[in-house]
């Protein structure tokens, strides 16, 4: 089994389970933070970052997604190759620019299911990806 | 094996000094070293600037958040 284990970041004092992950377009890539949400289904970026990378979302799906307050955010949803640790893998990421919490989010859809364990270490601040080769 | 780059190192190790001045804008990293801080309208622009400072280097690209939003976090 294969690990890779990424710290918590610390903000004023409270530790948070935000790693780094690539995201990566059609010529360019970028690292971006996304604070890990086991209880989200699908990951929300902002839309800042597809810009960053020129991704066409022209033929992007139009969705609407319930976010922490309740409220519905529009984003566009498109399947893209996201790299974790040394692992890179397909994933669908959504992006809009409503999400205006100050994290990018990453939920299970295609992240938690590539992985065979992901573990919140709370005591040691890190969390942990497990997976088989 | 525990996750290494100077970039997101970097971003860790100012965080918190960044969400108490820069709360809001986003930030940009690459080579290790901050490249800037912008609101996202000029990000893209400073995205340019770190390619250009390091071009065999993938720049880490952030929004900081706002010290309230970190509150608010469940």
């Amino acid at each position: 089994m294969h690990s890779i284990i990424f710290s918590y970041k610390e903000l004023n004092r409270r530790f948070m389970p935000i790693i780094p992950l690539t995201l990566y377009g059609p010529r360019e890539s970028l690292l971006v933070e996304a604070y890990v949400d086991s209880g989200a289904t699908f990951s929300i970026f902002s839309l800042e970052l597809a810009k960053g990378l020129k991704l066409d979302l022209k033929n992007a799906r139009r969705q609407m997604f319930v976010v922490g307050d309740g409220s519905f955010i529009p984003a566009q949803l498109i399947k893209m190759p996201i790299q974790v640790g040394e692992e890179k893998f397909i994933c669908d990421i959504a992006f809009s620019d409503r999400l205006n919490v100050g994290f990018n989010l990453l939920g299970r859809l295609g992240v938690f299911e590539y992985f065979d364990e992901i573990i919140f270490r709370e005591s040691k601040k890190e969390i942990v990806f497990r997976w088989k080769k | 094996m525990r996750y290494h780059n100077p970039n997101d190192e970097f971003l860790s190790r100012h965080l918190s000094e960044f969400v108490k001045e820069h709360g809001g804008e986003w930030v940009i990293i690459a080579g290790g070293e901050l490249i800037g801080f912008a609101y996202k309208e000029n990000l893209t622009k400073l995205i340019k600037k770190a390619r250009k400072l390091h071009p065999a280097d993938t720049p880490l690209v952030s929004p900081i958040p706002k010290e309230e939003e970190i509150e608010c976090i469940l």
